[in-house]
């Protein structure tokens, strides 16, 4: 890859990327012991109200979003930023004369946890982290949806 | 035009001393009179002397003559020159070497009583020329321009010092504007805006940033890059709502969907269809599948699963419908959207529409109860 033999910074960037593999290991075992963690706090029973199950299935996505920023680790000014708010600490918002607006990247900065306080060129590579995180995650979801599921093959 | 001194000994200090010397006196006598220094003569002159190098080698094999020997020391004077600094002393010292180049024929004649006869010193004359020549052609760019270029300059030798010294700027002049490719802009930018070089690098940066994001995202269009941030965006959207969508239905299938049912029920018509669920169950169960297998079929099978239905193509669904129960509608739509993709082990079921869903997905009988496989 061209970018390998670019300025060194981004082949340590690289280099500290995960492969998907150990990625998704990681984010299963974390996100599973979440699971569980969850289903201890939660009834056992499926909730009746509409009220309790919007609440768990909240908890079940921060608890998604959670392992992903804990197995990534303080590495990551996506993941820290969500960590932050999972603390609920002060959102770190150090603008450095926002040049984001610039190319366009003004929506991008509000999706990706933490955006706002970067540059355009780390948002560009946080952006691209958190993809490969977020489709990691959404597979182990779906693999452990698919297998929990005790009934019919489904797709 | 007469330099003051001139040794012929071995390059030495004290030649380079007598060249220093001509070229102060030149500078002196040059200075307010024809110097042009345009930035493209300085750049030109950069390049031209730090190539200069290349052609030491020749000046170093010719015989020396004195004023061969002269002239390779001021060739070398020069290069020191040039990482001192000044462009000024570069052109300078360019105009002495070829005034002296060009003129030194005529000077051999007088001076040089040794061997070097006017047959030596002439090719070394051509030599330096040459050498010059070489300098010229080293540098990037029209080769045949700057030949003609030095021929005219050459043709013009025996001219005074202040003609060479236009025709040089003229040659340097032409040659810079003639060349402006790639080496002549960046060092320009080099030399002139420290800002735009940051700036240069940083869209460099972010058009490989770019790139790579290009590689994740699955629609690489690579048409622009305003389009290409908004395909970004909404896949970064997309795969959030794929995480909602899924923890939604991690707990317990349908019921984690069921709180959307009621915001369906005013659209679900009733159905005249004969089974356990109310008709806006029904619809509901419609509206909240197709919903749901266009995004995510796994979330729509796991709705189904979770109220005790699954999908099943059409045909099968009207071939057990007629052979086991009597009450059932005739199908009115006959589309097997929802039973496409299904596998053998799949079981398709149907759930009879209304023309609410104007999907190409339209679902037949709900047949209530356990799953047929």
């Amino acid at each position: 890859m061209s970018s390998l033999s670019q300025n060194p910074k981004k082949t340590l960037l690289f280099s500290a990327m995960k492969n998907p593999n150990t990625l998704k290991k990681k984010l299963a075992s974390r996100f599973l012991k979440a699971m569980k963690k969850l289903k201890y706090k939660m009834s056992p029973s499926p909730p009746a109200s509409i009220a309790e199950k919007k609440r768990r299935h909240r908890a079940v996505r921060a608890a998604a979003y959670a392992s992903m920023a804990s197995a990534v680790g303080p590495r990551r000014a996506w993941s820290r930023a969500l960590l932050r708010k999972m603390k609920g600490r002060k959102r770190a918002r150090r603008n450095p004369g926002n040049m984001n607006t610039r190319f366009g990247l003004n929506h991008l900065c509000d999706i990706v946890p933490g955006g706002e306080a970067m540059d355009s060129c780390s948002l560009l590579n946080e952006t691209a982290h958190y993809i490969k995180c977020l489709v990691a995650q959404v597979q182990i979801m779906r693999e452990i949806l698919h297998s929990s599921s005790s009934s019919s093959t489904i797709l | 035009m007469r330099e003051p001194s001139r040794e012929p000994e071995s390059p030495g200090l004290t030649s380079i001393n007598s060249v220093m010397n001509q070229h102060q006196f030149l500078h002196e006598m040059l200075q307010p009179s024809n110097f042009d220094p345009t930035s493209s003569h300085e750049d030109f002159l950069e390049q031209m002397l730090s190539s200069v190098p290349p052609s030491f080698p020749w000046a170093d094999d010719h015989p020396p003559p004195g004023n061969s020997e002269d002239h390779s020391a001021a060739l070398r004077m020069r290069h020191q020159q040039i990482s001192g600094g000044a462009a000024k002393a570069l052109m300078l010292q360019q105009q002495l070497l070829l005034s002296r180049g060009f003129a030194s024929p005529m000077h051999d004649h007088n001076d040089v009583v040794d061997s070097s006869s006017p047959n030596s010193a002439n090719p070394a004359n051509d030599a330096s020329i040459k050498g010059l020549f070489n300098v010229f052609t080293g540098l990037p760019g029209q080769n045949s321009n700057q030949s003609q270029q030095f021929h005219h300059l050459q043709g013009g030798a025996m001219q005074q010092s202040q003609n060479l010294s236009g025709a040089a700027a003229a040659t340097s002049g032409d040659g810079a504007a003639g060349r402006s490719k790639q080496k002549v802009r960046a060092r320009r930018g080099q030399a002139t805006d420290p800002h735009s070089i940051a700036e240069r690098l940083r869209r460099e940066r972010i058009a490989e940033r770019m790139k790579s994001l290009q590689e994740l995202v699955p629609n690489a269009n690579k048409t622009d890059k305003a389009s290409m941030l908004d395909e970004i965006i909404d896949y970064v959207k997309f795969l959030q709502l794929q995480v909602k969508v899924l923890s939604m239905s991690r707990l317990g299938g349908a019921a984690a969907v069921a709180p959307l049912a009621p915001d369906k029920s005013p659209e679900g018509r009733p159905t005249p269809a004969s089974n356990n669920n109310n008709k806006e169950g029904i619809a509901a169960t419609e509206q909240q599948v197709a919903k749901l297998l266009e995004e995510d079929m796994g979330s729509a099978m796991q709705y189904l699963q979770g109220k005790g239905l699954c999908l099943m193509p059409i045909s099968l669904a009207t071939a057990i419908s007629t052979a086991t129960s009597h009450s059932r509608n005739p199908p009115s739509n006959r589309e097997a959207g929802g039973g496409g993709p299904s596998s053998p082990s799949t079981s398709v079921m149907t759930v009879q529409s209304s023309a609410t869903i104007g999907r190409n997905i339209s679902l037949k009988d709900a047949i209530a109860g356990p799953k047929l496989e």
